[in-house]
């Protein structure tokens, strides 16, 4: 077991699992109580956008990526945010142009074409120091605004039309709130690749509601939940030379499943 | 305290160009309690969500203690319609009468203990203190509206705007909810909208019936031509509905002053 820390890609994966985890407690907690799913799956997807942009430029990935993903969100959120009639029509469109466009541009990069595999699904070995830093930075950020707008965006998630009637610009909000799933987009898609984003955002956040009685703890505890799942994952991918990303998220749908099952055994107890 | 608390003037509202709102005058004052009673689809919450600056008025002038009603936002306490409850959001009583101080200038994390202590008082105020670490999931309609009552009151407000307070509330609670609701009317001007006429059994001090239009009454009365305007005159059917709804309004006002006012208690 001590050996398995001497590796210095175990070590970046431990630290980024800490900062992933951090980044999908709160935000995922987000997606999960303002029911954005999809919405969030649309962003982490349209971002392959990014990766394409990054290679095509030559420019390193997790800044590039960034910058694409907050585009991406700030465009569906100017769009959506009156269109909550054909949300997920908008999204289903970005969702596609995005990877779209990744794929083009990584086509028309000349010289050695990416594993594009590894971003889809992860690449424990591929976090760098420079990765490292780059999410610790994204961290503080989604950190800073919770820590500044945790008031508002409870009244917000719990009923938009009241928190307007109390002043809050749920406009400005739902803006920053979707920037913020951009942001743990990138910091997550490292580790378990963009298609799997999605499941780490949610599957934490989710059995954390129903475990919690506020809001703040639902955020906590799904901290606690990522950082367990996360780190079984990358116990079982080196021990059992699995992809570390599909590891932890299975580890995540096991659980998932097995809290599903005690939900239903308890319904028919009842 | 302005003696206008609401004053709407020619307003008019349309929806994709069907029209809900026409030619609407109403000053409400302050220290009253009005009811603007209306069938669904009648306009009665577009004029309110107008009054709460959630919408502009297309044509015509909404004045709040004679300023915009986007400046007086923080003079009103608005209690919602209480339908689309998320059940499974993790959010305690106290958590949802404490959120009732947030404004847009709210910036942090914690809530002050001056702020705690108040929404207690509140919570006790309302009868609901005992449901305080209960999640808002789990209450009934009527404990989930006085919670929102209370939150709309843990900021003092001047005014109390209530959009179907009895919608999802079996008679009694309604009564009860309705009868707490005069124990309030002490320096606070409240308007109800509702097409539940059992607001007709309580001490409103006047009455409204927007169908489209709007026809106000200073005393707490329905008149004919009010009846005409909710109910229509063409047929007999609608006539019968406003002989009904008379009937049912002085029935009610009769079982309130006879039974219920003697068993009350919040």
């Amino acid at each position: 077991m001590t050996n398995i820390f001497q590796y210095e890609f175990i070590q970046n994966a431990i630290y980024s699992s800490i900062l992933a985890s951090f980044a999908c407690g709160i935000i995922g907690s987000l997606i999960i109580v303002n029911r954005m799913t999809f919405l969030a799956g649309g962003i982490a997807h349209a971002n392959y956008g990014g990766i394409g942009l990054a290679f095509y430029l030559g420019l390193p990935l997790l800044p590039v990526s960034t910058i694409f993903s907050l585009f991406i969100s700030s465009l569906l959120a100017l769009i959506t945010f009156k269109e909550k009639e054909r949300v997920d029509a908008i999204i289903g469109v970005m969702w596609a142009m995005g990877m779209a466009l990744g794929i083009i541009l990584i086509d028309i990069t000349p010289g050695y074409n990416p594993d594009i595999m590894s971003f889809l699904f992860g690449s424990i070995l591929a976090v760098t120091h420079f990765d490292l830093y780059i999410m610790v930075i994204l961290d503080i950020f989604i950190i800073m605004f919770i820590l500044i707008y945790y008031r508002a965006v409870l009244l917000l998630s719990f009923d938009s039309e009241y928190a307007f009637t109390r002043g809050i610009s749920t406009r400005f909000l739902y803006f920053l709130i979707l920037n913020m799933i951009g942001l743990s987009v990138v910091i997550v898609m490292r580790m378990v690749g963009l298609i799997l984003v999605i499941a780490l955002l949610t599957i934490p956040s989710y059995l954390a509601e129903k475990l919690s009685t506020s809001f703040i703890n639902m955020m906590l505890i799904s901290i606690i939940l990522c950082l367990f799942f996360c780190f079984t994952g990358i116990f079982i991918s080196y021990f059992f030379d699995i992809t570390a990303g599909a590891a932890i998220i299975s580890v995540a749908s096991v659980a998932f499943l097995i809290f599903y099952f005690i939900r239903i055994l308890r319904a028919f107890q009842k | 305290m302005t003696n206008k608390a609401i004053d709407v003037k020619n307003l008019y509202f349309s929806y994709n160009g069907s029209s809900v709102l026409e030619d609407i005058n109403l000053v409400v004052d302050s220290g009253s309690y009005i009811a603007i009673l209306g069938p669904n689809g009648g306009g009665k919450t577009t004029l309110l969500k107008i009054i709460l600056s959630i919408l502009r008025p297309q044509k015509g002038i909404v004045k709040v203690l004679d300023s915009n009603p986007q400046e007086k936002r923080h003079c009103i306490g608005y209690v919602p319609q209480n339908l689309d409850v998320k059940r499974d959001f993790p959010v305690t009583v106290f958590e949802m009468v404490l959120a009732g101080f947030t404004t847009g200038k709210s910036l942090g994390f914690i809530y002050t203990k001056n702020e705690k202590k108040k929404a207690l008082q509140v919570l006790e105020t309302v009868g609901v203190a005992h449901l305080e670490e209960k999640k808002m999931g789990e209450l009934s309609g009527g404990e989930r509206q006085r919670v929102y009552l209370a939150r709309a009151l843990v900021s003092n407000p001047e005014i109390l705007l209530l959009d179907e307070p009895t919608s999802n509330i079996d008679p009694y609670g309604a009564f009860c909810f309705l009868k707490f609701l005069e124990t309030l009317r002490e320096n606070k001007t409240i308007l109800v909208v509702t097409h539940d006429l059992s607001i007709m059994a309580t001490q409103i001090t006047s009455l409204a019936c927007l169908n489209k239009k709007l026809l106000y009454n200073d005393q707490p009365v329905l008149t004919q031509e009010m009846l005409t305007l909710l109910y229509g005159y063409h047929d007999e059917s609608t006539c019968a509905i406003g002989r009904y709804a008379i009937e049912e309004a002085a029935h009610l006002k009769e079982f309130r002053e006879k039974t219920f006012d003697k068993h009350f208690s919040i």
